[in-house]
């Protein structure tokens, strides 16, 4: 295998991962949504209209 | 916008958002429309009413040189109301109906209480009904003038109430307490004379109202009774009369019972609460 096809590998390879990553980030974030899990834990988020 | 508390304040600029949001679970606890929330639990939205927000509070405004100055007068006139799901709306269809008119005899639209008054201003409606600051707003800058305070056609007018979702009651019922105990608690400190409701005013206006101090401590104090923050319970009969009215209506249908649409345990654990022991903001 030439030097210039394992680079052109490696990039590849090197962009499926971070794309994976990406994809389980997203998921993980918006699905499971860790963000707002832990803020429910210690806050409740009460809406209201300014008027009385 | 951070509560100093365990909740966090979110602030909306309609009430379609603030339905749309309790709809989907993005905000387990809201202050609302009390018919709106009858309407959703009609609707099979897993919501309970609570407890109140305050009674009063709204109020029906004019332009200065309107020639309106009856309820007959609004006959053909264009009236804003929150939402049509609200005892704005209510009151207004009760006031006509006692007058001889009906709610076809005046076109409604629904606006964003914010927008009133620029609305009003301009003259695109010939009236204008909301909770305040929006009302006296009007007032205070010059080109609004009363038709009637709420609480002379429908004395102790319920407007917003605290909905909270059932899911919340069920796994975390100790805030929902809470958070009702404050309410009752505050309730009370406001209630306790008009220095307190003034500092209140002056505390509030920037951080929750984004207005003026002058235009709160105008709505807390002109007059006195424009806003009551006492007796905040959930009463059986005033909900039922709600029903009555909104069937009347056409905006509820009555498959709701008192029972569906609300958990007053909460609110039945503030009987006796005490005003907190506070000097008011520093």
């Amino acid at each position: 295998m030439s030097k210039g096809l394992r680079l052109v590998l490696g990039v590849f390879v090197a962009f499926l991962g971070l794309s994976l990553l990406h994809v389980w980030l997203n998921i993980g974030f918006q699905k499971f949504n860790f963000f707002a899990a832990s803020q429910t834990k210690t806050s409740l988020r009460v809406g209201f209209l300014p008027v009385t | 916008m951070t509560g100093e508390g365990f909740y966090e304040p979110v602030r909306f600029s309609g009430f379609p958002e603030i339905k749309e949001s309790i709809v989907s679970g993005h905000i387990p606890a809201t202050f609302m429309l009390a018919p709106l929330a009858m309407k959703l639990r009609e609707q099979g939205v897993p919501i309970k009413i609570v407890y109140l927000g305050h009674r009063d509070g709204t109020a029906m405004m004019v332009h200065n040189n309107s020639d309106i100055r009856s309820i007959r007068d609004l006959k053909n006139k264009t009236i804003a109301v929150p939402n049509r799901y609200s005892n704005q709306f209510l009151i207004i269809f009760k006031a006509l109906r006692d007058n001889g008119l009906t709610d076809k005899d005046v076109n409604f639209v629904e606006m964003p209480p914010p927008d009133m008054p620029a609305a009003l201003y301009a003259n695109s409606v010939d009236a204008i009904t909301s909770g305040e600051p929006f009302m006296a707003k009007t007032q205070m800058e010059g080109y609004g003038r009363v038709l009637y305070q709420a609480k002379d056609i429908w004395p102790e007018f319920i407007s917003c109430v605290l909905v909270v979702r059932e899911d919340l009651i069920k796994e975390r019922p100790e805030w929902v307490q809470q958070l009702v105990d404050g309410i009752a608690r505050s309730g009370k400190w406001l209630e306790g004379g008009m220095e307190r409701r003034m500092k209140a005013a002056d505390d509030i206006s920037q951080q929750y109202y984004n207005q003026k101090p002058e235009l709160l401590r105008y709505v807390l104090s002109t007059p006195p009774d424009r806003v009551n923050y006492a007796n905040l319970m959930l009463a059986r009969e005033e909900f039922e009369k709600i029903a009555t009215l909104g069937r009347e209506a056409g905006i509820l249908n009555g498959s709701a019972s008192f029972e569906d649409y609300t958990d007053a345990s909460f609110s039945d654990k503030t009987h006796g609460a005490r005003s907190y022991d506070w000097e008011g903001p520093k």
